[in-house]
């Protein structure tokens, strides 16, 4: 193992002008660095054992850790290995390694952007939006997932659009994540796409929608409910039946009512 | 002693010279002899000036498309009056060969037993002639006088040819045999010429059939002979034609009369049918894929007349310039093949599947004339000759010229996706095209989705050769296009407009080409082609992606089968970075995780480029 070619670069990563890489330089005990040190000298053994080290080192708490974690993925490693270590960024939610992230989230290997992407989506910071967004667009359906999955959870309001354009594209992680997002034009987009993508996500999405409790005013929420009126099948019944038991306490609300009324029609037949 | 071979050797000279020194296809004839073939020229007649028929005709043959179809089994020879612009007559003929037209009758097999004799102008036979079923049918042709035909043996080991004269009755005038392969003949000014064992032309006394001269060419094989208002021709190789002149005896290509047009690769060159291929004589695909041309005298030497050859494939016309290749005109018939045409001298006529008539104006391609005739049903064009020389309609007034670059564009876009030789010509004829709208149309063929991979591949060494800066916003953009699933877009053509790219030295490149270095969906055959580009353009701004990718993938297994743009990039660090790149490339040739192929090219090229003790030492460059 050549260390001193290995800090050179290390060194010049470090250097690197972004300000997301600037790390508070924190002392870590001696036994830390040993054990680090100790990790990354078996990171380069055999891929099994280098794999088995960066789980070690994911593992490991503090910044010093993730400091070499984040050099190891930026100087290249073998996927396996990236792998592990991207797995190990996602519990950490730690804005420093967004830099690596996203150089990871366009990685030709669509198993280690999906990991990117998954620790991206943790990160509470409004610069992975941007990266999320983009990921929508991936070739890789995990990916896409991941992202989606992480707009949703984050109510990113910016990713409304893209993730209608998704479903037009009738990917199956549009409709959760744009249940969480979706305003008045994604139901009023989502009345237009009826016949032209399948029910089946047209119901999810709307059923996700009237799930919320910020979803509204009713007016709003009635539009909703006579959309998924005319859709056939049992989903939809299935969504209005859901929609009569979250909202119990309020028996008067008009699109209620309504959704009552349509249920009772089309049981009726 | 001494006197008498003075005297043998005279006698044999004028034997040889008054050319009855030998039987026909003899051994022993001599070949190249100035003397003799001056004499040969001497006594050629000049032909018609206009058509055998008198008038401008085409002698058509419709039937249904496949022999087998029970219910139109029944052929029809339809002579049509081109300049009167109506079918004069329609009969009923089981023909099975291409026309040979003689002044008033045109001639064709019937059947596989018989040759036929017709009137031009009525259709109706007035002879018939058997062949002998041992004996395969090469060739017909007729002049003022009479019809000439060429056979062969059937089968293995049946290498002897006859040709026979006919008059214009069916009666027999002479019949040679031939030891070996004699090819279709071609009737002219009282000769008849034939090409004979590949290497020969052999001039008959069309009166007589006795031999008269010969010509020997040295280098090349003789394919076929062609009479044409200008004398006789002669096929040199497969690329190449011959005028029957005194210089023919030197048997060479550079010292005889000869031509073969530079059509550029794309082309294969068929200027006449092969003499010497029984199935040619019938009507074929090769009657819907080949050149149309006339010849002209050069001062001594062979040209194509106005410098213009027209290619004639399946529904397409493209007339080029025979020497540069460079495109005049092009015409894409809708939806059906054009199943036979002639280059009249002043018009391309043709004739299409579901019976259209029709004129091209010779220089500009402008329709000049359409006719549709009438079929029975059932029935389609299956072939036509035509006998039309100087055949010209004039131009309608206010004819508009479609824009060549407009046609070729709707060639190469056509739906059919059967026509992947004559996109790729189409694509070859836009790249002979000056201007900046040629060079876009180009990129729009790299770039566009569906196309056949041969064509794109024709498209985009032509858009490297032109290195046309004027188009560098729009390969730029095209450059930018990213994979996007959203909106169902992908790039394309990334490799071939890298290399435009570079090629162009489009700096202004430099970026959209590294966002395609970090693409994940750029193929790694582009990757190499987008790493050697951004090497190749030496703009500084590339370290950076360069760098990307070489730390990103150096231990990347995927890699190991084609390492080619790893080792690229590393070349391209050490070439437009400083220091701190070379310390890059050691530490990844080092590196125990990097990829095998990548440390041992690493190793090389740090090798290489090392500076050696005593050599003038550079000052160590900043890195971007």
């Amino acid at each position: 193992m050549n260390w001193r070619l290995l800090l050179v670069v290390a060194s010049f990563w470090l250097a690197r002008p972004a300000p997301a890489r600037q790390i508070a330089p924190v002392k870590a005990t001696a036994q830390e660095q040993q054990e680090i040190a100790t990790l990354l000298s078996e990171l380069r053994s055999k891929e099994g054992d280098a794999v088995e080290a960066a789980q070690k080192l994911a593992a490991l708490e503090g910044p010093q850790a993730l400091e070499a974690m984040l050099t190891e993925l930026a100087i290249g490693v073998q996927p396996r290995v990236a792998a592990a270590l991207l797995e190990g960024l996602v519990p950490r939610k730690d804005p420093r390694a967004i830099e690596v992230l996203a150089l990871y989230s366009r990685n030709r290997n669509p198993e280690l952007r999906h990991r990117a992407v998954q620790a991206l989506g943790e990160i509470h910071d409004a610069q992975v939006v941007p990266l999320l967004v983009a990921a929508l667009s991936d070739g890789s359906a995990e990916v896409r997932a991941a992202a989606a999955a992480a707009l949703g959870a984050r109510r990113e309001k910016s990713a409304e659009r893209p993730l209608l354009r998704l479903l037009q594209r009738q990917d199956p992680a549009a409709p959760a994540a744009l249940g969480q997002i979706g305003g008045p034009e994604t139901a009023r987009t989502l009345a237009e796409m009826v016949g032209n993508i399948p029910d089946r996500l047209v119901v999810q999405t709307l059923g996700e929608l009237l799930k919320r409790a910020d979803f509204g005013p009713d007016p709003l929420r009635l539009e909703v409910v006579r959309t998924l009126g005319k859709i056939p099948g049992n989903e939809a019944l299935d969504a209005l039946t859901d929609y009569l038991k979250l909202s119990s306490k309020d028996r008067t609300r008009p699109s209620r009512v309504e959704a009552s009324k349509i249920i009772e029609q089309r049981t009726a037949k | 002693m001494r006197r008498h071979w003075i005297l043998l050797s005279a006698l044999t000279g004028l034997l040889a010279g008054s050319g009855c020194a030998e039987a026909p296809f003899s051994v022993h004839a001599i070949d190249n002899d100035r003397k003799m073939l001056q004499a040969t020229l001497g006594r050629i007649r000049p032909g018609p000036p206009g058509p055998y028929s008198g008038r401008p005709m085409a002698y058509i043959l419709a039937g249904p498309e496949r022999r087998e179809d029970s219910e139109a089994r029944a052929r029809t020879l339809i002579g049509f009056d081109l300049a009167r612009r109506q079918v004069a007559y329609a009969v009923p003929a089981e023909v099975t060969s291409r026309f040979a037209v003689g002044k008033g009758i045109l001639v064709h097999r019937q059947g596989q037993d018989r040759l036929v004799i017709r009137d031009a102008a009525t259709g109706q036979v007035r002879a018939q002639v058997p062949l002998d079923p041992a004996q395969v049918l090469l060739g017909i042709c007729a002049d003022e006088e009479r019809v000439y035909y060429v056979t062969q043996g059937r089968g293995r080991g049946q290498k002897r040819s006859l040709v026979t004269a006919l008059g214009f009755d069916g009666q027999r005038l002479w019949r040679v045999p031939a030891p070996g392969s004699v090819g279709a003949p071609a009737a002219h000014g009282g000769l008849v010429a034939v090409p004979y064992r590949y290497q020969d032309v052999v001039l008959l006394d069309g009166r007589t059939g006795a031999e008269l001269t010969r010509i020997r060419q040295k280098d090349e094989q003789i394919g076929f002979v062609r009479a044409t208002s200008e004398g006789i021709l002669y096929g040199v190789g497969d690329r190449g034609v011959a005028l029957l002149t005194e210089r023919s005896v030197e048997g060479t290509k550079e010292k005889i009369a000869y031509q073969a047009p530079k059509l550029g690769d794309k082309v294969r060159v068929f200027l006449y049918w092969d003499g010497y291929r029984p199935e040619q004589v019938d009507f074929s695909a090769f009657d819907r894929n080949r050149l149309l041309w006339s010849p002209e005298r050069k001062g001594e030497g062979l040209a194509f007349r106005g410098g213009v050859m027209v290619l004639h494939s399946y529904r397409f016309f493209f007339a080029v310039e025979s020497e540069s290749g460079r495109i005049r005109w092009a015409y894409a018939q809708p939806r059906h093949n054009i199943m036979a045409s002639d280059e009249t001298g002043g018009a391309v006529v043709f004739v299409t599947q579901d019976g259209e008539v029709g004129a091209l104006d010779l220089a500009s391609g402008a329709k000049v004339m359409s006719h549709k005739i009438p079929l029975q049903p059932g029935q389609q064009v299956l072939g036509a000759t035509f006998d039309a020389a100087g055949f010209a309609p004039p131009l309608p007034e206010g004819t508009q010229t479609p824009a060549v670059l407009s046609v070729l564009h709707d060639i190469i876009f056509d739906r059919d996706s059967s026509f992947i030789a004559v996109k790729t010509f189409a694509v070859q004829a836009v790249s002979t095209l000056p201007g900046k709208e040629a060079t876009a149309e180009l990129l729009r063929v790299v770039t566009a989705e569906g196309m056949p991979q041969q064509v794109t591949r024709a498209a985009g060494e032509a858009l490297v050769a032109r290195k046309d800066r004027e188009v560098s916003q729009m390969l730029v953009a095209a450059l930018s296009e990213r994979f996007d699933y959203l909106e169902d877009r992908r790039p394309r053509g990334l490799g071939i407009l890298a290399r435009a790219a570079a090629a162009m030295d489009a700096q202004e490149a430099v970026p959209a080409l590294s966002e395609q270095l970090r693409e994940p969906t750029t193929p790694p055959s582009a990757l190499k082609e987008i790493v050697g580009a951004l090497v190749a353009l030496g703009n500084r701004s590339a370290v950076r992606p360069l760098r990307e990718l070489v730390l990103m993938y150096r231990s990347d297994p995927a890699f190991l089968q084609d390492a080619e743009a790893l080792k690229l990039a590393g070349e391209g660090l050490l070439k437009l970075g400083g220091e701190a790149e070379r310390r890059t490339v050691s530490f990844v040739a080092e590196e125990p995780r990097t990829i095998a192929p990548v440390v041992a090219y690493y190793r090389k090229i740090l090798d290489e480029t090392a500076i050696r003790p005593g050599s003038k030492v550079k000052a160590a460059e900043q890195s971007p």
